[in-house]
């Protein structure tokens, strides 16, 4: 019993103790809490990074976009782009939509059918070219107009149509292209094309053969606001002369887009143009109309109005004046146009 | 001769009962707010870790709708969604023009999307999607992240 005989401060000593125990518990609170939030604002900061990084990527698809490299099946294509983004891009998957017959084909790395390689592109990366091998034809010459997305391993996505707007510039570097109307045709190199049963892959067609079934490729590109629906009495019209003044003329009506090459007097029906459930459509380019929509590809090789599937040939070697004959809507207008286009020979 | 006390002293009984009781009243009060600390502490550090914890988990999520294809002549769509970021989500929901679409979702929602997979979720819609009309669509996760796009369905 000592301790009640000193006159020491009991209570005092234990709620000291109790104070600085709880004390003790509130500073471990605290402590546990600024580790918390460190934990946190590091998780922060990493994901802010992880955010900075993904908006840091950027890939620009470089003209032509995709390169076909076999053009039998399985089709293999290089698809061009360059890193301008100043870091590192690993792809994860390549989706690809075929806009005229709305099939979506999509490339993965691991697949087996469809797949790509060579998909992490450094910074910096000029050209940079992605194999892909796929069983769906994807090429400039089908004339159809394709949408490739480019999905990166950290979410973002990069698009382009293709084929992409042309850059090439035709003879002299200047006026290498008429803008007639929201219409916009190319002169350059390849501005038209032909095939003929002799000759399945389109090639430019400044001397084409005589005595061979032909079908012309053109190129057009819309550059007004609003779509342009070609009609189907657009034609592609060849006027014959010699020294006598005496030359034939040949027209070649518009085909459907699926149309490859003739190789006899009746083509395929498939190739027939229908205006009302398959039309060429030309899209513009909304955020920049001058620059042009994607450029369309229309075939021309008919010796009639639809359903006419009879194909064309010159029958003799002559130079021809070759005007264009376009009709198609617009705003929800008609219109018809007779342009000057190219001058070509038969061999 | 003075009695003796209890405690056989003839000490002051009133001081050592107030000593006492003041040591009751101490222990008391201080237990009294032990416990109130203890417990205040413990809730406060279980829900502020559930906050960091919640939170956390909901930074780390990244997920992007990767495309989404219009099809079956506007009665579906598929929606592509890949999860990027550092943990599983869980996809609870999908809003097509700001409408949650409840039923025809294959796979069934909710979804788990684990790090690094892609997925091909298939709505079909109670309403026929238009030829080159835009449609919102916004897909959510169970920690209340959301992906907000528009998409143009072709023309």
């Amino acid at each position: 019993m000592g301790f009640l005989r000193k006159r020491r401060a009991i209570s005092t000593v234990l709620g000291a103790c109790y104070f600085v125990v709880i004390v003790l518990m509130a500073f471990s609170l605290v402590m546990w809490e600024v580790s918390q939030y460190d934990a946190y604002q590091q998780l922060v900061n990493r994901m802010n990074q992880f955010d900075i990084d993904r908006m840091t990527e950027n890939l620009v698809f470089r003209y032509p976009g995709v390169e076909v490299i076999a053009s039998t099946p399985p089709y293999k294509y290089d698809i061009i782009v360059c890193n301008t983004g100043g870091i590192d891009i690993n792809t994860t998957r390549i989706y690809i939509y075929d806009q005229n017959t709305g099939t979506m084909v999509i490339l993965d790395k691991n697949s087996i059918t469809d797949f790509y390689t060579n998909g992490f592109i450094k910074a910096g990366a000029s050209g940079h070219e992605i194999h892909a091998e796929s069983n769906y034809y994807i090429g400039e010459m089908t004339g159809h107009v394709y949408w490739i997305k480019i999905v990166t391993e950290r979410g973002r996505i990069f698009s382009t149509p293709y084929p992409l707007p042309r850059t090439i510039e035709g003879p002299g570097g200047a006026g290498h292209f008429v803008d007639v109307g929201p219409i916009r045709i190319l002169f350059e190199y390849r501005a038209i094309n032909y095939t003929s049963r002799n000759q399945p892959d389109p090639k430019p067609g400044w001397s084409v053969p005589k005595g061979e079934f032909l079908f012309f490729y053109v190129i057009l590109i819309n550059v007004g606001t609003k779509e342009v629906c070609l009609k189907k009495e657009s034609i592609i019209t060849f006027m014959g002369y010699t020294k006598r003044g005496q030359g034939t003329m040949k027209t070649f009506f518009i085909l459907d887009s699926s149309a490859t090459y003739p190789d006899a007097r009746q083509f395929n029906s498939g190739f027939v143009y229908d205006e009302v459930n398959k039309p060429y459509i030309l899209k513009p380019n909304l955020s920049d109309p001058y620059s042009g929509g994607p450029s369309v590809i229309v075939k021309f090789g008919a010796s009639d109005l639809p359903p006419d599937n009879n194909s064309v040939e010159f029958i003799a070697v002559d130079q021809y004046l070759c005007f264009i004959g376009l009709f198609y809507e617009y705003k929800g207008y008609n219109f018809g146009q007779t342009i000057p286009f190219v001058a070509i020979r038969t061999y | 001769m003075r009695p003796k006390g209890p405690l056989g002293h003839r000490k002051g009984i009133s001081t050592i009962i107030a000593n006492l009781l003041m040591v009751a009243i101490v222990l008391t009060l201080a237990t009294s707010l032990f416990i109130w600390a203890t417990s205040s502490f413990g809730i406060y550090q279980g829900s502020a870790g559930l906050w960091f914890s919640s939170r956390s988990e909901a930074m780390r999520e990244r997920f992007v709708v990767e495309e989404a294809w219009f099809t079956d002549n506007g009665a579906k769509v598929n929606i592509y969604v890949r999860n990027v970021g550092d943990i599983d989500i869980t996809i609870a929901d999908i809003y097509v023009n700001r409408t949650r679409v409840e039923a025809g979702i294959a796979p069934s929602l909710p979804l788990i999307l684990n790090t690094g997979q892609v997925v091909q979720i298939t709505v079909t819609l109670s309403s026929m999607w238009g030829p080159g009309r835009v449609s919102e669509i916004v897909v959510a996760t169970s920690r209340g992240s959301t992906v907000r796009g528009y998409w143009t369905a072709p023309a």
